[in-house]
């Protein structure tokens, strides 16, 4: 039985008023399931990105609900946020996005020193991820001394961090070549099997669709196709 | 947490010398200031506090011994030692006068005129030679006799009366001018009409309420006001404050200023340099509050830096001034130095309001956006 982590009701983005009135996502209506990895894909500009800030808290809908560990993301107060997204959400990005100044298993304590975890279990727990993940020998290299896999794979160690319910990733094959992007695509599949964890990946990468339970196509901010 | 914003202060080092260098400035500025202030202050003091009296009496509405001018008859000592409870009286002469030292030396001095049979009122630290003068002899402070080049043994005049040097006192500086020291009766009737003294200091009995002694004084010598020790040496210390806080304070402001400003620019580049990773630390799930306390680690470890700059520059600046300008007596105390370390923490504290506002407006959404 699977069960549902997220879910959105009728969610729309609209910018600007009346007749300049852009709708970036137009009432789309979504549920991410636990250990299941779902795969958005559609061209720039269809209104992925958008849709995967609303889904993690990163943007308010102008309609509709969103729905995850019992809160409504609509009902919350802008302060309220962070705490929502550190406690659910696991963010993978498109750029790696790491902190320069902090080694590997710096950048995977972040969250879990946001989280209030002690130090020397979050310590342990960075080094346990990232040598699940196939960097046991980079734990204490700053990110410019990694190569483009090792930096996503370390993106992704910390979007794992704080074992979200929901890992909320944007477009984390851009900027790999065919063989890492297929193995990081391999790794959220992992994840999300053995962390339970519900796995969005927004791309317009067709090579990691095998990777992905369900493919949900976007167009002009409407998810139109499901295959 | 992980030390996120130090982390980011340290990785430029040439940055950080600088930020820390130009704090080091401020707060040498605010040392050397408080320095100066409070030696000023000590100073202002140090005339009464060792004079060995227990009251000061001078003419009435005279309440210090720095910027009023006092006269009295010398029967005014006579008849203050008949007061019950008084021990002793001794009149002295304290005038600003202008000495010739050779042909081209004319130091303005506080020349006071005492009667060492009392005790009371003299030099009370010699570096050289003695602490009470004979006839013909003056003890002159260690600063005026190194800028007049005197020695034991040089010889001074006051007028057409010459003083030949015997000791040699320190302590005795009091801003651009010094103290210098003769017997009473030198001076008598030459810098003050004859019969007449300055101030008359008092010893009192063991166990005798000075309070008591002194409205006696007042009641049964008119025209006179008594002091204790510690009114008139704060009535000195008084005048400093007046004079000097407010200039002080201003430059104190200034100096903090600086210091604020440096810190907080270098925060503020530090930070808008790394605006994308403190976006990354907010989508992530770091609230306002956390990235403050970030900024402040920053700030507050610049300011710490920059302390420990300040007081290598402030050592060095002190020697300097001390061999330069000697009368710029500079008096540092462990509080003063620890107040200034509070005060650097607070720089701090207000610098980091600066980067914290454009931070807390960073959208965390930005940071997916691409070019």
């Amino acid at each position: 039985m699977t069960v549902d982590s997220l879910r959105a009701v009728g969610v729309s983005k609209a910018y600007g008023e009346g007749d300049i009135e852009v709708r970036a996502v137009d009432n789309v209506s979504l549920a991410l399931r636990q250990g299941e990895v779902t795969l958005i894909m559609g061209p720039s500009g269809s209104g992925k990105t958008t849709l995967l800030f609303l889904l993690g808290g990163l943007l308010r809908p102008t309609a509709g609900h969103i729905w995850i560990d019992g809160n409504d993301l609509a009902d919350l107060r802008e302060r309220e946020m962070p705490r929502v997204r550190l406690r659910n959400f696991g963010f993978v990005f498109q750029d790696f996005n790491l902190l320069a100044n902090l080694t590997a298993r710096e950048n995977v304590q972040i969250p879990m020193d946001l989280a209030g975890v002690p130090r020397g279990e979050s310590r342990e727990r960075a080094a346990r991820i990232l040598s699940a993940l196939g960097l046991r020998e980079r734990l204490d290299f700053l990110p410019e001394k990694l190569s483009g896999g090792e930096k996503q794979r370390v993106s992704i160690a910390r979007a794992l961090a704080n074992r979200p319910r929901v890992l909320l990733a944007d477009e984390p094959t851009a900027n790999l070549d065919s063989r890492m992007g297929k193995a990081v695509a391999g790794v959220f599949h992992r994840l999300a099997r053995s962390a339970r964890a519900a796995v969005l990946m927004v791309s317009h990468d067709s090579r990691i669709v095998d990777a992905a339970d369900r493919v949900l196509l976007m167009e002009d901010g409407r998810l139109t196709t499901m295959a | 947490m992980v030390s996120i914003g130090p982390r980011n202060l340290l990785r430029d080092r040439t940055r950080l010398a600088m930020s820390a260098g130009g704090v080091g400035f401020s707060i040498m500025l605010v040392l050397i200031l408080a320095g100066t202030y409070d030696g000023f202050y000590r100073q202002a003091g140090l005339f009464t506090e060792n004079s060995g009296a227990d009251l000061f009496v001078g003419q009435a509405g005279v309440v210090d011994t720095l910027h009023s001018f006092s006269i009295l008859p010398l029967n005014v000592s006579d008849a203050i030692a008949g007061i019950p409870g008084v021990v002793r009286t001794c009149a002295i002469i304290s005038r600003t006068v202008e000495l010739h030292v050779g042909d081209a030396g004319h130091p303005r001095v506080i020349l006071v005129g005492y009667n060492e049979s009392h005790g009371t009122a003299g030099p009370w630290r010699i570096v050289d030679g003695k602490r009470l003068p004979g006839r013909g002899e003056i003890v002159v402070d260690q600063i005026m006799a190194r800028k007049n080049g005197l020695t034991l043994g040089s010889e001074v005049r006051l007028g057409d009366r010459a003083f030949t040097v015997a000791g040699i006192s320190a302590e005795t500086n009091m801003f651009i001018m010094q103290y210098a020291f003769v017997r009473f009766e030198e001076i008598e009737g030459i810098v003050l009409p004859p019969g007449t003294a300055t101030y008359v200091l008092v010893k009192v009995s063991a166990g005798t309420d000075l309070r008591t002694v002194q409205k006696a004084i007042e009641a049964r010598v008119p025209g006179t006001e008594a002091f204790t020790l510690d009114e008139i040496t704060a009535n000195n210390r008084n005048v400093i404050s007046g004079l000097f806080l407010p200039i002080l304070f201003t430059l104190y402001l200034i100096g903090f200023m600086v210091g604020i400003t440096v810190i907080g620019l270098t925060v503020y580049t530090a930070t808008m340099e790394r605006a994308r990773e403190y976006g990354i630390l907010k989508a992530i799930g770091a609230d306002n509050r956390r990235l403050a306390r970030t900024l402040l680690a920053q700030a507050v470890l610049l300011a710490v830096l920059g302390f420990a700059a300040g007081l290598g520059i402030t050592g060095l600046a002190a020697l300097v001034i001390g061999a330069m300008v000697p009368e710029m007596s500079l008096y540092f105390t462990a509080a003063q130095v620890l107040e200034t370390f509070g005060a650097a923490i607070g720089m701090s504290a207000v610098a980091t309001a600066l980067p914290l506002g454009r931070l807390s407006r960073i959208d965390p959404a930005s940071i997916f956006r691409r070019g």
